[in-house]
């Protein structure tokens, strides 16, 4: 089901909110128990068969996590902690890498048959990292075992089952307790409703309308010019941003509803002004995931084994050819190799990961050889590191997006000019492709002044959680041209956010499917 | 909102203000739907709502006293291929197209039929022609290729009981999708002009058939469309229409021989419609539109089909006509 469906909105929601309603007075273990009930009917509406495979998942997790639990000999913990991650991870290959591989290796001659893909089940990504978390903060003492029915709702709690927040168990499984649920709150509530319209208007109003220009760039790459190249790939990174985290404001408003916190997962990184804040600005919670569980392991290790040959691992170290390749290029790529194959079975999803490795190695070696007070920092005004920052997202975007490592050079090619200016944009015989509820789209004055919004609401305006006044404490808040909007419980934002919910329901089933839907 | 001041209990005045504020996030999206169904299924939404063929809607259901000797019906390569005009001239029977689009058909089934049959004298014989994907109930209506919009609307407009109330309650994301798009359509047309009156009642003046003047299809679709027929579905309108002195033809609209699902359908339909054996006829018989949609020579084709099974039949004695061999009492 989708956040931006008509039955999710009528249906589900009211229902999951009036049953979890009437079952305040029952206590902790029936509101829990409701919410995993709500989360599982969630998931098992777009295809009932896969509930089996979450609950085959969740039980095993389970499982592994008594063996994983204090208290037991430490050789047998990491033996199951190892089995419990080759099993999730196994899940993951057989659904998301396995079929593809195969007819990849089919295609290259390598294989004398070919075989179908199995469909992805909706959120094995995220549901399976997340248990794969829980069981590494068990096994290092950071968790604590949970019973089967709050370890089910952090697991398929529906705001975040789909596409994320990828969440800590550390930060959700401490709001089950006994003393912090409570039902619903009716502060919660306004402020949990109003996150969840204005990131479904993010989706439905922006991210969904400029989508088809960046559909028919991508379905036919070989007949765009130069202009349309380039206003596809720009409607690209617009619907990019705007569909995920219209997603992550829909799950954070959805979670508050319930009167449940969850980690802010995008922070304007388009304002951002280095590829390194990119990622902290991004996706942030698979950001900290990658950090956590895969950079962090590799860098331990490699500076384990820096120290045992008598070499330093300190910043000065870094900055020596040998050292650099060591302790910033190496954890680097390998975790955006890892990265971009999280990201899907395709070429074209490791070029992703490997270029933005690429980038973040670069602005590594810009950071230690220009460290903090540089006249060079001076020379480099913010607004070109920012720009220079988003194309560089723009470009890997091209990966992203395309169909294969072929169709991307060739978008690549025609937005570098390799091709000539090529066919205008009305020439480009595709735009009769976009439906009318984007119309607009198809016409270079107003493509271009569509984009234009776009980027004055992702450059010039506060982000959701900045107006919410919900930033966390680490985070800063990024400059704009409205520093002092800030939500209230008032008539006026009551009117504005209700309107703004009825005119994203009048294009809701005119919307798509979201991006990150089947990672 | 700090969390000291989120974790402090809500003062009777401060819920009273949140729930204010929440009023409207409830109120308004039901008032839309609300206005929903009564704007949508109106005759001022039909004329304004830039769809041409919604005051066609329901064309059968309009006709009263019609002596209709040989009543058309189906989805829309019924709608577009059958012409009444060639039916009578080969056959010297009144003819009457009261075909609709897909969603209409299999939403609604046969109601059309049955209100006709209200208020109209009984045809000598009825014939049914559906694309041959078509030959059963689905109760997914999100599979249906065309005309949810209009199978809503019919039925708001012609069959307002509680069958419909639950049918609708039943597909809620076709419902409220229904709800949405005619409300977005009454925005986007508010100002319009009103569909003009030829346009309105063109089936008025076809006796039902509205051809199609796009081009000819150049190519075949790609799209496998292998969905089972069900003989029982079959047999039943030949039962229950097949009273009262009425023949009943059941045929398959005839598709073209690049259609990838050709042999599954020639697999399946034969012997169970009246047009066995199951065969192509030229892609220069069809539109554009795709759909099986005939075009000008098409519809000829087809029509010549039809009324060559019903000079046939009236030539034969009553109890061997149909395939189903069911289909006279």
């Amino acid at each position: 089901m989708l956040f931006s469906s008509n039955v999710f909105i009528f249906l589900f929601l009211p229902a999951a909110l009036a049953g979890y309603w009437l079952l305040t007075r029952f206590g902790r273990t029936a509101l829990l128990t409701w919410l995993t009930l709500v989360s599982l009917f969630f998931y098992g509406y777009w295809n009932p068969a896969y509930l089996i495979l979450l609950a085959g998942s969740l039980l095993m997790n389970f499982v592994v996590s008594f063996r994983i639990d204090a208290g037991r000999p430490e050789t047998s913990r990491s033996h199951w902690l190892f089995i419990g991650i080759v099993a999730n991870l196994a899940l993951l290959m057989y659904y998301k890498y396995l079929f593809p591989t195969l007819n990849f290796f089919y295609a290259h001659g390598l294989l004398h048959r070919s075989f179908a893909n199995v469909v992805l089940p909706l959120g094995i990504s995220f549901f399976t990292f997340t248990q794969i978390a829980y069981l590494i903060d068990l096994r290092q003492g950071i968790a604590q075992r949970q019973g089967i029915v709050p370890y089910s709702v952090f697991v398929t709690f529906f705001p975040h089952l789909i596409a994320g927040p990828i969440i800590h168990p550390r930060e959700l499984m401490p709001q089950f307790d006994k003393d912090r649920i409570h039902g619903l709150r009716a502060d919660d509530m306004a402020l949990g409703v109003t996150w969840f319209v204005m990131g479904l208007a993010k989706k439905v109003l922006i991210a969904d309308r400029v989508a088809p220009l960046a559909d028919v760039l991508y379905a036919h790459p070989a007949n765009a010019g130069f202009a349309t190249a380039w206003l596809g790939a720009l409607a690209y990174a617009m619907q990019l941003y705007f569909d995920f985290s219209g997603y992550s404001d829909m799950a954070l408003g959805l979670a508050r509803m319930f009167s449940i916190k969850f980690p802010i997962n995008f922070h304007s990184p388009y304002k951002t002004e280095s590829i390194i804040d990119f990622w902290q600005h991004w996706h942030m919670t698979l950001t900290r995931y990658l950090n956590d569980y895969v950079y962090t392991p590799i860098l331990r290790w490699v500076n384990q084994r820096r120290m045992e040959a008598g070499k330093k691992v300190t910043r000065k170290a870094a900055a020596t050819p040998e050292g650099f390749l060591q302790i910033i290029l190496f954890p680097t790529m390998t975790t955006f190799f890892i990265a971009g194959i999280w990201h899907g079975a395709g070429l074209q999803y490791l070029v992703f990961g490997l270029l933005h490795g690429f980038y973040l190695t670069v602005n590594h070696a810009w950071r230690l050889l220009t460290p903090r007070g540089s006249p060079l920092h001076r020379v480099v005004p913010a607004p070109f590191m920012i720009i220079l920052t988003f194309l560089c997202a723009v470009f890997a975007n091209v990966f992203f997006r395309a169909a294969d490592v072929h169709d991307a050079l060739h978008v690549v090619a025609t937005m570098s000019g390799i091709h000539g200016m090529g066919p205008g944009f009305a020439a480009f015989p595709y735009l009769g492709d976009i439906p009318s509820v984007s119309r607009f789209m198809a016409s270079l004055k107003s493509a271009a002044a569509a984009l234009s919004i776009c980027f004055f609401i992702v450059w010039a305006l506060p982000n959701t959680q900045e107006i919410l006044g919900q930033l966390p404490d680490d985070q800063v808040r990024m400059p704009s041209l409205l520093p002092r909007l800030a939500w209230r419980v008032s008539a006026a934002w009551s009117l504005g956010i209700a309107g703004l919910l009825c005119v994203t329901i009048l294009l809701l089933d005119a919307s798509t499917r979201f991006l990150y839907f089947q990672f | 909102m700090t969390e000291d001041a989120r974790t402090m209990p809500e003062t009777s005045v401060e819920r009273r203000r949140l729930y204010l504020y929440l009023l409207p996030f409830v109120a308004f999206p039901l008032l839309l739907l609300i206005s929903a169904f009564i704007i949508v299924p109106t005759q001022w939404f039909d004329l304004h709502s830039g769809n041409t063929y919604l005051p066609n809607l329901g064309y059968g259901a309009g006709l009263m006293h019609r002596n209709c000797e040989v009543l058309l019906y189906g989805d829309s390569s019924a709608l577009v291929g059958l012409n009444p005009a060639i039916i009578q001239q080969q056959t010297g029977l009144t003819a009457c197209n009261i075909a609709e689009f897909e969603g209409i058909t299999l939403m609604s089934h046969t109601l059309l039929i049955d209100m006709f049959l209200q208020h109209n004298p009984p045809p000598r014989f009825v014939v049914f022609l559906y694309t041959p994907e078509d030959f059963s109930v689905s109760n997914d209506w999100s599979s249906f290729s065309v005309g949810t919009f209009e199978g809503v609307s019919f039925l708001l407009e012609h069959a307002r009981n509680l069958n419909t109330a639950w049918l609708l309650a039943s597909h809620p994301s076709i419902t409220l999708g229904w709800a949405e798009l005619g409300l977005r359509l009454t925005l986007e047309h508010l100002h319009s002009e009103p569909t003009p009156y030829a346009v309105a009642h063109i089936r008025e003046t076809t006796n039902g058939q509205l051809p199609v003047t796009t081009d000819n299809l150049a190519r075949c679709d790609s799209d496998i469309r292998n969905r089972l027929p069900d003989p029982a579905w079959i047999n039943q309108l030949r039962q229950r229409y097949g009273t009262n002195g009425t023949r009943v033809i059941v045929d398959a609209t005839p598709t073209v021989a690049c259609d990838p699902s050709l042999k599954f359908f020639q697999q399946h339909l034969n012997g169970l419609i009246d047009n066995s054996p199951y065969q192509p006829i030229p892609i220069s018989s069809f539109s554009s539109d795709g759909r099986l949609h005939a075009n000008r020579q098409g519809a000829q084709l087809l029509s010549t089909m039809v009324a060559n099974q019903i000079a046939s039949q009236l030539n034969q004695p009553p109890a061997t006509v149909t395939a189903g061999n069911t289909g006279e009492r």
